[in-house]
C-alpha cells in the first residue's frame, strides 16, 4: 500500500516533502495574518534602513568598494540572511532536542535533521529573499554592467554563505547532545553575523582568512559582491569555488557532528 | 536455522544505561565550585539483560511503575536510542541500524508528545504523513474512511490542532500514527489524561485495528483498564527487568488472592455456622449496615464460602467483589514482585 517495500532514498524523499513543508509553514503563516503583514513591514523596512545607511554615510572608496557596490552588499546580506531565514529552526535545534521533538522526527522516515528544520520552515521569509534579489538586480542595473555568469556566480556563493552559516550554527547546536544548552554559542554566532553588513576584505590578510573559513561570515555577502563587480574573472570564479568548498568542508563537519550526537542521544523523559 | 515461531518483535539480552551526576548527600562549597569545571557522572542502568519475543498480531501491554523503564524500551524499539549490549530484532530490522527502512513499518504514539503540527489543521498534517510514508491518495482515502467511522475523524479534519480539545486531538494523534497502515504500533500512555468516553472510542479503534488488520501492539500505560480490556498477554518490568510475562488471567490468578463479599443481613438462621465463617475470613469490617468480609482465596473456596453463608442467613444484599487490577498492580510496585511471590 505504500512505498515500505521500496523506500525512496533519504536525499530525494527531503527534496520531495520540501514542497509540503513549504505548504504547511504557508498554511502556519496565513493563520495569523496579523504576523503575516507585520513581518512584510519588518523585512520592507530593514531593506530601507540599511540602503539609507550607506547613502547617509557615503563611505570612502576603500579596495574598489564605492557607495555603490554597498548597495549590492546589503542586498545580498538581505538574500544571504534571508535564506536563512527560511531554516531559522536551525537555531533552536539545541531546544527541540531537549525537548524530545527529537523523538517524534526520529521514529518516522525521514532525515531527522530536516524533519526537525523544516516542520519550523519560515516560508515568509522567501519575501525577504525576493526583496534583496531585487535590491541587488536593481543597482546592478543602474550602476554596473550585467554578466549573467558573474550574476550566477555571486548567487551561487551567496546561497553556499547561507547554508554555510546554517551548518556553523547547526555545529554549534549539535553540541547541545554533549553539553546540553549552548545559547551562549549561538549568540556569539548570530553577533558575528553582523559583521557580514561592512567588506570585510579590507581587513588584515589574517582576520579575513579567519573569516572565510573558521567563522565564514565572509561568504554571506562580501564574496558575492566581490564577485559581481569588484573582483577579476579569474578571482571571480576562485571566489565561487571557493564558496562552494568551504561549505562542503562545514557541511561535512555538520553531518559528522550530528551523526556522533545522535548516536550519543539519550532521549528525554516525556 | 529458521526458529519454530515467527517472532515480530525479538529482544534479546538488552541493557541500557544512562549517565547522572554523581549521587553525593552533601555538596559543600567548594565541590559546587569545582563541580563548574568537573562533574563527576555514574552510570545508571535503566535496562539490565531484557529479554522477550511477541508474535504477529499480538496486542501486550507493557507496564510498570514509573522509572521501570518502559519508555526507554520503547525508543530503543523504535530505533531512537541505540542499546549498550543486546539485540532487537522487530519487523526483520534493527531498528537503530535501519532507522530509515524500519520506520515505515511502525507506527509510534508517544502519549505526551505530539506528532501533529500544532498550528495547522489537521488534515494538513495527514496530508504531510502521506507525503513522508508515500502512501497513494487513493489508499490514503480509504483510511480516512475507515478511522472516521470509529472516531468520527472527518468532523475535526479542518480544524487547527491548536484549537482541538485534549480528547479530539489523541483521537488524531493516533489516528495519524496508524495512517500507513504499519505493521508493528508503540503506544506510549495513548490514553494519558483523556476521559471516560475518549478513552472508550480509542480503545474500540485500537482493538479494530488490531483484529482487522493484524497489528502488532505494544502498549505501554498505567490505565490498568485499558490493558484489561484490550491486552492478552501482559509484560511487568521492574528496575529494568522482565519480572513477569504471561497472561493477564494467570497474573490475575497468581496475585488475586482475596475477594471481598458485602451484605446487609436480615435474619440469621444459623448462628454458629455464622459465626465460624467470620472466623475463617481474613478480616471482616463494618461499614454502616454492611459487613464487609475479606476471604483469602487460596485457603477456602469463594462459592463454598458463598453457599454456606447464604444457607446460614438471609440478607437485603448481598455482592462478592475482587479487587481492582490496578490495586494488585500497585502493590506489586510497592512491594516488589519477587517478595510479593515469596510471602505467597
Amino acid at each position: 500500500m505504500n512505498s515500505a517495500m521500496n523506500p525512496t532514498p533519504m536525499l530525494r524523499k527531503t527534496f520531495k516533502l520540501f514542497p509540503r513543508y513549504m505548504t504547511l509553514s504557508l498554511i502556519r503563516t496565513s493563520e495569523f495574518k496579523f504576523s503575516f503583514y507585520s513581518y512584510m513591514l519588518l523585512y520592507i523596512v530593514q531593506l530601507f534602513f540599511y540602503v539609507f545607511f550607506w547613502r547617509a554615510v557615503s563611505p570612502p572608496v576603500v579596495s574598489g568598494w564605492t557607495t555603490e557596490s554597498y548597495y549590492i552588499l546589503t542586498g545580498f546580506v538581505s538574500l544571504n540572511v534571508a535564506l536563512q531565514e527560511i531554516f531559522w529552526a536551525t537555531g533552536i535545534i539545541d531546544l527541540m532536542i531537549l525537548r524530545g521533538d527529537l523523538l517524534v522526527v526520529l521514529a518516522r522516515p525521514e532525515n531527522s535533521f530536516f524533519g526537525l528544520v523544516m516542520r519550523r520552515m519560515g516560508a515568509m521569509a522567501f519575501i525577504a529573499a525576493f526583496l534583496g534579489f531585487m535590491l541587488i538586480i536593481t543597482a546592478l542595473f543602474r550602476y554596473f554592467d550585467f554578466e549573467l555568469w558573474r550574476f550566477c556566480c555571486a548567487l551561487f556563493s551567496c546561497l553556499c554563505g547561507a547554508i554555510t552559516m546554517r551548518a556553523v550554527l547547526l555545529c554549534v547546536n549539535t553540541l547541545s547532545f554533549w553539553y546540553g544548552r549552548v545559547t551562549a554559542l549561538k549568540k556569539f554566532v548570530f553577533g558575528g553575523r553582523e559583521l557580514a553588513r561592512t567588506p570585510l576584505d579590507i581587513l588584515p590578510h589574517h582576520v579575513a582568512s579567519f573569516l572565510t573559513f573558521f567563522f565564514p561570515v565572509m561568504l554571506i555577502a562580501c564574496w558575492p559582491s566581490l564577485i559581481l563587480v569588484i573582483a577579476t574573472p579569474m578571482r571571480a570564479l576562485l571566489l565561487c569555488f571557493g564558496s562552494f568548498a568551504i561549505t562542503c568542508l562545514w557541511i561535512a563537519l555538520t553531518v559528522f557532528l550530528w551523526k556522533k550526537g545522535l548516536k550519543r542521544y539519550e532521549g528525554v523523559s516525556l | 536455522m529458521a526458529s519454530s515461531k515467527e517472532y515480530h518483535i525479538e529482544v534479546e539480552s538488552l541493557d541500557k544505561g544512562f549517565l547522572v551526576p554523581e549521587k553525593k548527600d552533601r555538596i559543600t562549597l567548594k565541590q559546587k565550585v569545582s563541580g563548574l569545571l568537573y562533574r563527576k557522572w555514574e552510570k545508571f542502568e535503566v535496562l539490565k539483560n531484557l529479554s522477550f519475543q511477541i508474535e504477529k498480531g499480538e496486542f501486550v501491554g507493557y507496564i510498570g511503575a514509573n522509572g521501570a523503564g518502559k519508555s526507554t524500551t520503547i525508543k530503543l524499539l523504535t530505533g531512537i536510542l541505540n542499546p549498550d549490549s543486546g539485540n532487537v530484532k522487530c519487523a526483520g530490522f534493527s531498528p537503530y541500524n535501519n532507522r530509515y527502512q524500519y520506520t515505515y513499518h511502525i507506527g509510534v504514539v508517544f502519549g505526551q508528545k505530539s506528532i501533529l503540527e500544532y498550528e495547522v489543521p489537521v488534515q494538513a498534517s495527514f496530508d504531510l504523513y502521506r507525503e513522508i510514508y508515500e502512501m497513494d491518495r487513493t489508499t490514503f482515502d480509504k483510511r480516512i474512511d475507515f478511522f472516521h467511522e470509529i472516531l468520527s475523524l472527518r468532523d475535526y479534519l479542518h480544524i487547527p490542532v491548536r484549537k482541538l480539545s485534549f480528547g479530539q486531538r489523541m483521537r488524531c494523534e493516533v489516528a495519524a500514527s496508524l495512517l500507513h497502515q504499519p505493521e508493528i504500533v508503540f503506544l506510549d500512555e495513548p490514553t494519558i489524561g483523556l476521559d471516560a468516553k475518549a478513552k472508550k472510542e480509542i480503545r474500540s479503534f485500537l482493538q479494530a485495528v488490531n483484529e482487522q488488520e493484524k497489528t502488532t501492539i505494544l502498549l505501554t500505560t498505567h490505565d490498568m483498564k485499558d490493558i484489561e480490556s484490550l491486552c492478552n498477554r501482559v509484560l511487568m518490568i521492574d528496575k529494568g527487568s522482565l519480572i513477569y510475562d504471561g497472561e493477564l488471567g494467570q497474573l490475575k490468578k497468581q496475585f488475586l488472592r482475596e475477594k471481598t463479599i458485602r451484605f446487609s443481613i436480615d435474619t440469621i438462621l444459623d448462628q454458629n455456622t455464622f459465626n465460624q465463617l467470620k472466623e475463617n475470613t481474613l478480616r471482616s469490617t463494618k461499614e454502616g449496615d454492611d459487613e464487609c468480609w475479606t476471604i483469602g482465596t487460596d485457603q477456602c473456596d469463594i462459592a463454598d464460602f458463598a453457599r454456606e453463608l447464604l444457607h446460614a442467613a438471609r440478607f437485603l444484599d448481598f455482592t462478592i467483589t475482587e479487587p481492582e487490577l490496578e490495586e494488585v498492580v500497585g502493590h506489586i510496585y510497592a512491594e516488589g514482585f519477587s517478595s510479593i511471590s515469596e510471602n505467597e
